[in-house]
């Protein structure tokens, strides 16, 4: 396909990990007019998880009791030592949050975690695995919420100064739950064009070029080209699930820092599966592996070759920060699919 | 025989005469094995030998398509046949963990016989040990063999060779993914492991052949860059010519997986000229298909040309894939 030739240098992020995996494995950055950057924002679950959170479940996870259980990417996130959840042996991979009912019952002289991650797109998820332990009356399962919200690192990342964000490749997954409203804050606020996308080559070649003419024509808006799968209400049974076990509070994010209302905590009816009261979790700290440039990627500051350890200590068979850790995180695609 | 195996049919006393009489002698037949020596004495060869051994611990033993006892010989097989050779013998090395029932392994030596019968090969020599409950994983099995060589092969590649595939990939560690992980999809998926004799044959056959390989651990990806890696030629792969079953594609998409770097367990890739490459897929049936080529350009690097016409590297298999998030 040809592209409408930019007006001017332009920069696109991509805020999706998915969407990351797929312009890397399809080669789009090799196809694009010379005008047009792209770089990789804060969404990848595992990347905007803060290490500290990862060294909290690794000492929890040093009790035998315990069976700890969460999706395959968390489990190679080194924490602040390098240790990872993986070498545990009390440590469960789940491919669906359902599954950890199963480990549940078929473990009843055992303490079930469920570590909760990722965005609006796995909060649904979450929020009927828990409406299902209260149904099921599991007394050994507890949730510890990691999930977060797009929408106020999006913001985060535009009230930074030295940003340089001329338009959006919305993530479908993530507005196929909060539909097409959810993004409207982009041109309304920012002034911002915002193109819905799917994750076929083709998906995202046509919500590139339509973000650049709605850049050229200085005409910002968002658009839908994941018709098929995302309405402008999104998916209010999904909305209502959320509604119905969290509640949004401040959050940590990794490179971003704390942000308002950017996290989900389990509401006050459902306190006796959070793990946060039953163990007595403290809050978060912001500290990172030294050197590593993930803060600054996941910002889009910063590709992955600028990073001092890109290759050379970090690699994805033995990484340090979690931009690599991730299948999905902008240094794994760059390690993996890029020159 | 008794239910499960204990340490006692490990210690060379009468339950390991019995396992081996019972079990593994009466199974596998044959003069050199009957004689229960030390060592197999075997008739002299007028070719070259090929040699070959692998271990097999796939977790679990059974997997939709197969299990580890046909895995184990289809594997050591199969590397002699990439190797140019046609396999004659093979070993078997049986390390079992005290408690396995010995239904299992009944499966297990059944799947061997067979897929050693139609090798046409001798299972003429093993061992079998028994390890403590909990220090091993169910079984292992370790197999050695031997064939005759039949066709030299060699990285003498020239620009333009084809790359050939002769059949679907990653079937293999897409179902035993699936197999590992308990998923519960509805369908149909198995592996593709199988014998490659009857196809390596085939290859031999053509002049123009330079190389074969079967795209194990790592996949089609490692296996193409292993090909290339320490010669002075370059390889592209077509996006579009991949052959994968939509099954495998789907679970692939569901789990964030990318099927070049899953294991087949009975895949082919041939390199050859590219004036007999065609003649080759044809021979090799409608499964097979010309995946890529040799090039003079980007030496020892591997690239893929996609489907929207970009190019990119392809690298190692580096970790061992983890399913994603969402």
């Amino acid at each position: 396909m040809r592209f409408s030739k930019p007006k001017r240098p332009i920069t696109l992020m991509e805020i999706c990990g998915t969407h990351t995996m797929a312009i890397a494995k399809s080669g789009i950055k090799n196809v694009l007019p010379k005008e047009v950057k792209l770089i990789s924002g804060p969404g990848c679950p595992v990347c905007v998880t803060p290490s500290s959170a990862i060294d909290m479940i690794l000492e929890l996870s040093k009790d035998p009791h315990l069976l700890i259980c969460s999706y395959g990417d968390l489990l190679r996130i080194p924490g602040s030592q390098s240790e990872t959840l993986r070498a545990r042996p009390n440590v469960r991979l789940c491919l669906s949050p359902m599954d950890a009912i199963q480990i549940a019952q078929n473990n009843p002289d055992k303490i079930i975690l469920f570590i909760g991650v990722g965005f609006e797109t796995t909060a649904p998820g979450s929020a009927v695995l828990i409406q299902e332990a209260r149904r099921s009356q599991l007394k050994n399962f507890y949730f510890y919420s990691l999930l977060k919200r797009t929408q106020p690192a999006i913001c985060a990342l535009l009230e930074k100064e030295k940003t340089q964000i001329d338009g959006f490749l919305c993530p479908g997954h993530v507005a196929v739950i909060i539909g097409e409203k959810g993004f409207e804050f982009l041109p309304c606020r920012y002034h911002r064009p915002g193109v819905i996308s799917g994750f076929e080559p083709e998906d995202i070649l046509v919500s590139i070029e339509a973000l650049i003419q709605m850049i050229n024509q200085e005409d910002p808006k968002i658009l839908n080209t994941y018709d098929r799968l995302v309405q402008q209400e999104g998916n209010t049974i999904a909305q209502a699930q959320i509604e119905d076990v969290f509640e949004v509070e401040d959050s940590l994010w990794r490179g971003l820092g704390t942000l308002p209302d950017s996290g989900y905590r389990l509401k006050e009816k459902y306190q006796d599966f959070d793990a946060r009261q039953h163990f007595h979790l403290p809050g978060l700290e912001n500290k990172e592996p030294e050197n590593c440039q993930c803060a600054a990627i996941l910002c889009g500051e910063k590709a992955p070759s600028q990073c001092p350890l890109f290759q050379t200590v970090c690699t994805p068979q033995d990484p340090v920060g979690p931009c690599m850790v991730s299948s999905e995180g902008a240094c794994a695609a760059a390690y993996t699919y890029e020159e | 025989m008794k239910n499960n195996i204990t340490l006692d049919h490990g210690s060379g006393g009468l339950l390991t005469s019995r396992l081996i009489e019972q079990e593994i002698v009466s199974r596998f037949q044959n003069p050199s094995l009957n004689e229960l020596k030390d060592a197999a004495v075997l008739e002299h060869f007028d070719q070259d030998i090929v040699f070959s051994t692998d271990s097999f611990v796939v977790d679990p033993w059974k997997f939709p398509g197969g299990d580890i006892g046909k895995l184990a010989v289809c594997g050591t097989v199969n590397d002699i046949c990439m190797a140019g050779g046609l396999p004659r013998y093979l070993s078997c090395s049986l390390i079992l963990e005290e408690g396995f029932p010995v239904a299992d392994l009944q499966t297990i030596l059944n799947s061997m016989k067979e897929s050693a019968q139609q090798a046409d090969v001798s299972i003429v020599t093993g061992d079998t040990k028994v390890i403590e409950h909990q220090k091993g994983h169910q079984i292992w099995i370790n197999t050695a063999g031997i064939g005759t060589k039949i066709k030299d092969l060699d990285y003498k590649y020239q620009e333009g060779d084809a790359v050939i595939l002769s059949g679907s990939m990653a079937r293999h560690g897409a179902s035993v993914f699936m197999a590992r992980e308990d998923i519960q999809l509805e369908g149909n998926l198995t592996s593709d492991c199988a014998l490659l004799i009857d196809q390596a044959r085939i290859a031999f056959s053509f002049s123009g052949l330079r190389i074969l390989r079967d795209p194990t651990r790592g996949g089609v990806a490692t296996t193409c860059l292993e090909l290339i890696e320490h010669s002075s030629w370059g390889m592209e792969l077509d996006e579009k010519k991949l052959p994968i079953d939509s099954d495998v594609q789907t679970l692939c998409d569901l789990l964030g997986f990318d099927p070049l770097y899953l294991a087949c367990e009975g895949r082919m890739l041939a390199i050859i000229d590219q004036h007999q490459a065609d003649a080759l897929c044809s021979a090799l049936g409608p499964q097979a298909s010309i995946i890529g080529k040799i090039t003079k350009e980007h030496p020892q690097k591997l690239t893929l040309k996609t489907k929207i016409g970009a190019t990119r590297m392809l690298r190692k298999l580096s970790g061992q894939p983890l399913p994603r998030i969402c």
